[in-house]
């Protein structure tokens, strides 16, 4: 439990504060002042913000990141907290438009587009016209209540605890940063000299020698990719720089689909790295940098491609066909359904 | 040089998902219980999308698509729902639905009553100066 806490206590924290602040926010009968509930609000978003793990990053995608994170999370507070039901709808238009830029950041074009007619152009539109329709005086009395509201908050303040230290325990790149340097500086390494400099053998805490790299990597890893990376040590043994060099492409790709903080394979006699290429097999560009192979299957790995619409297109009418037939009858019923309950009883149908 | 990572991506869809709980779970409208459900897909939305850019596959922006789909559908349905449940007891609120609950459980109600709000002073109003027109005495004609 100590530590937990000690471990986690960076991630709890601004959780703890927003859901005090909910807590305090949330509409009830005998409201104190709203101040209080801001500022622990406010708190809890600027170390929640702070805690983020951009430092690295290119600076204008972590400020982009940042400002749609931190609108995106005050938006969906007012949402939870607002008296006035249209409030709270036009707060959640403001989450919307923020994930619409995280989207967008993510290279979804295609889906920033459609979130933003979709949600914000009609869902939210008929929304607001029941509320008008049902709810013409503005916020009523239940509107000023809330259901358990203690409660509910230490629920959320749980499942977001954990989901917060989980996330973290499992992609968080901070300790594994220094050991993947080394592995970059191994890809880069000019001669063999180099290279074994670089592997340091040191007493394995099983008896025996083994490399030091390896057994720092060792925790980070699943079994199957611990296998692969553990070919290093005979490699080393034979001398092959080559084969080193492709272990070490294999560890940063590994460590970039877990969300490193390093650029993924710096391309091995290549001045462009291969993320920044369009390659993919729906992409159809063709680069003279070829990107790097996997060590296993000897194919190029997956890269987002850059025609996003063509590539959306393609894949939902080749790989997810049938799922699509089954969205489109899906939304057939719901039209259906839809008219067949909201139509007043004894109307007939002509 | 190295991209916002994954990490901070999925944080913020996470805290957007339980944000999205809470709310479900506090507020009586029904209106703002379903905007809180949308947001918990969209937080799950962030999660499919940053996915998909960290592992060079597109099939998570296509499962994004079908939840949008899927919340067009939610919300169609969820409307009609709503618009019915509303004919019936004039009201958004959940809490007038609760003898659906089960037979063992106790009643929420709401025993504090909500303050009144404050009376305004009543306008102030001009003395009533000269005479009524309607009380005037009828004048006869001299002609």
């Amino acid at each position: 439990m100590e530590r937990l806490i000690r471990e986690f206590w960076p991630m709890l924290l601004p959780t703890f504060l927003g859901f005090a602040a909910i807590y305090l926010l949330v509409p009830r009968v005998r409201r104190s002042t709203w101040a209080w509930g801001a500022l622990v609000g406010g708190a809890a978003l600027a170390i929640f913000i702070l805690r983020l793990g951009v430092m690295n990053a290119i600076w204008q995608e972590r400020m982009l990141f940042l400002i749609f994170s931190a609108i995106a999370l005050t938006g969906a507070f007012m949402l939870i907290t607002q008296k006035n039901p249209a409030y709270a709808a036009l707060s959640f238009t403001l989450v919307i438009i923020a994930t619409c830029g995280i989207f967008l950041l993510n290279g979804a074009p295609f889906l920033m587009a459609a979130t933003l007619i979709i949600y914000a152009g009609a869902i939210l539109v008929t929304f607001l016209f029941v509320l008008m329709l049902a709810q013409q005086a503005g916020a009523t009395d239940a509107d000023s209540r809330s259901r358990e509201p203690f409660l509910a908050c230490l629920a959320g303040f749980i499942l977001l605890g954990a989901l917060l230290s989980v996330i973290q325990r499992t992609y968080d790149q901070r300790k594994l940063q220094p050991h993947l340097n080394q592995v970059r500086q191994l890809v880069l390494a000019k001669d063999l000299e180099e290279a074994n400099g670089i592997l340091v053998m040191a007493p394995d805490p099983d008896g025996g020698e083994g490399i030091r790299l390896l057994m720092d990597l060792k925790p980070y890893f699943s079994k199957e990719d611990y296998a692969e990376i553990y070919n290093l040590e005979e490699l080393r043994n034979v001398g092959n720089l080559e084969g080193m060099r492709a272990v070490g492409v294999y560890i940063l790709e590994k460590s970039w689909e877990r969300g490193s903080l390093f650029q993924p394979p710096v391309p091995v006699g290549g001045d462009v790295p291969p993320r920044l290429l369009a390659q993919s097999p729906f992409s159809g560009v063709t680069s003279a940098h070829t990107p790097v192979a996997d060590p296993k299957t000897g194919r190029p790995r997956e890269r987002l491609p850059a025609a996003n619409v063509e590539a959306l297109g393609r894949s939902l009418f080749t790989e997810y066909l049938i799922p699509v037939l089954g969205a489109a009858i899906l939304l057939l019923v719901a039209t259906i359904g839809a008219i067949a309950i909201a139509g007043r009883s004894g109307e007939v149908l002509r | 040089m190295t991209p916002v990572s994954l990490e901070s991506y999925l944080l913020v869809g996470a805290s957007l998902f339980t944000l999205g709980m809470v709310g479900f779970l506090t507020r009586r409208n029904l209106i703002i219980m379903f905007l809180c459900a949308e947001m918990m897909l969209q937080g799950v939305a962030i999660n499919l999308v940053a996915f998909a850019r960290f592992r060079g596959n597109m099939g998570g922006q296509v499962l994004t698509l079908f939840i949008i789909a899927i919340a067009a559908c939610e919300a169609a349905i969820s409307l009609a729902l709503v618009l019915v449940l509303y004919r019936r007891r004039k009201s958004l609120d959940v809490s007038l639905w609760q003898e659906l609950r089960e037979p063992d459980q106790d009643p929420i109600e709401d025993d504090e009553p909500l303050p009144r709000a404050p009376q305004q002073a009543p306008l102030p109003t001009l003395p009533v100066a000269g005479r009524e027109p309607g009380t005037a005495p009828k004048e006869t004609s001299h002609v």
